[in-house]
C-alpha cells in the first residue's frame, strides 16, 4: 500500500462521511424561484388590495379594513398558492437534481432532514390555521417566518450549512414583523423573496447549479 | 524513524470495510440498500464485507421487517469504531512518515 492510495482512500472516506450524512440535491435555482414567485404574489396582493407602501390601510384602520371578508379570502388564497408551487419546484428540482448525480432522493439523509423540519413545520402550521380561523391575520406573516426559518435551522444539520443562517435570517425578519405587525407583507417579501433569491445565487455560485 | 503499526488493522485494510465503517461513525445507523447506493457495489460484495465486520464484531446487525419486507440495518460497536480510529491514525503515520 503505498502513499498516494492512503490518500486516496482518506478522501474517498471523507466524501463518503459527507455524502451519507447531507442532503445537498437542494437546488439553488429552486431558491430563486421561490423567491421570485413570492415577490410576484406580494405584487399582485399589492394591487388587488390596493396596500400602498406594503401597510395595511392606515394603521388605525388596518383592523377595519381586515375585517371585511374578500381581502382575507384574495390573501389566502394567493398564499396558499405560493406556497404549493413553491414546494413543488423545489421538491421536483431536488429529485432532478439527485437523479442528475446519480443518487436517490430517497437516503437515510433526506429522511432525516423531513423529520428535522417536521416538527417546526407542523406546528407553524397549526398555529397560522388557528389565527386565521379566529381571525388573527396580522399573525401569519411573523408566524410563518418564524417557524419557516426554525424549520432551515433544524433542517441545517443534514444539508448546507448555508441553511442555518437563511433560517435564523428567517427568524429574525419574523420577530421584527411580529413587532411592526402592519408591516407583515413587506418582511414576508424580504424574507421568503428577497432572501431565497440571495440564497439560491449564492448555493450556484459556490456550489454549481 | 520506524514506524509504529500496531494501530494498523488488517479487516479494515480492504477499502470497502473501511468505506463501510467511515458512514457507520457519522451516521447512528444505515440500511443495506442505502448502502449499496452509496458505495455503488453489488450486493454479493457488500453482504460479504459487512459479514466479515460483523465476525470482528465491528458492526451489529439489526433485522426488522418493514410492511412484511425485512429490513436490515447496521450499526458500528465501539469496539468497531476504536478500530477506525485506530487505524486512520496508523494510516496518518504512515503518510506523514514519506513527507
Amino acid at each position: 500500500m503505498n502513499q498516494d492510495d492512503v490518500l486516496k482512500d482518506l478522501s474517498h472516506i471523507r466524501s463518503l462521511m459527507e455524502k451519507s450524512t447531507k442532503f445537498i440535491s437542494i437546488s439553488g435555482l429552486s431558491g430563486i424561484l421561490a423567491g421570485v414567485y413570492t415577490l410576484l404574489a406580494v405584487s399582485f396582493l399589492c394591487w388587488k388590495l390596493k396596500i400602498h407602501g406594503l401597510i395595511f390601510g392606515s394603521s388605525s384602520h388596518t383592523v377595519i379594513y381586515m375585517d371585511s371578508a374578500e381581502p382575507v379570502r384574495i390573501m389566502v388564497i394567493t398564499g396558499g398558492l405560493l406556497l404549493l408551487i413553491s414546494v413543488a419546484t423545489g421538491v421536483y428540482m431536488a429529485l432532478r437534481k439527485a437523479e442528475k448525480a446519480g443518487q436517490s432522493a430517497w437516503n437515510p439523509a433526506s429522511r432525516i432532514l423531513l423529520v428535522s423540519v417536521a416538527a417546526p413545520l407542523l406546528t407553524g402550521g397549526v398555529i397560522a390555521v388557528m389565527s386565521l380561523i379566529k381571525g388573527y391575520y396580522f399573525v401569519l406573516a411573523p408566524c410563518f417566518l418564524i417557524f419557516y426559518g426554525l424549520a432551515l435551522y433544524s433542517g441545517s444539520r443534514v444539508s448546507f450549512k448555508e441553511l442555518r443562517l437563511l433560517g435564523i435570517l428567517q427568524i429574525v425578519l419574523g420577530l421584527l414583523a411580529y413587532a411592526y405587525m402592519p408591516f407583515g407583507l413587506l418582511f414576508f417579501a424580504l424574507g421568503f423573496g428577497v432572501l431565497h433569491i440571495l440564497y439560491g445565487a449564492v448555493i450556484i455560485k459556490k456550489y454549481g447549479a | 524513524m520506524k514506524l509504529d503499526l500496531s494501530l494498523y488493522d488488517k479487516i479494515l485494510e480492504n477499502r470497502i470495510r473501511l468505506q463501510i465503517m467511515s458512514v457507520l461513525m457519522v451516521n447512528e445507523e444505515y440500511d443495506f440498500n442505502s448502502l449499496k447506493e452509496l458505495l455503488d457495489i453489488t450486493d454479493g460484495n457488500l453482504a460479504s464485507n459487512l459479514k466479515s465486520l460483523e465476525k470482528a464484531e465491528y458492526i451489529e446487525v439489526i433485522k426488522t421487517f418493514i410492511d412484511r419486507k425485512p429490513n436490515t440495518r447496521y450499526r458500528g460497536t465501539e469496539k468497531g469504531k476504536r478500530a477506525f480510529r485506530d487505524h486512520l491514525t496508523a494510516l496518518e503515520a504512515l503518510i506523514s512518515s514519506g513527507r
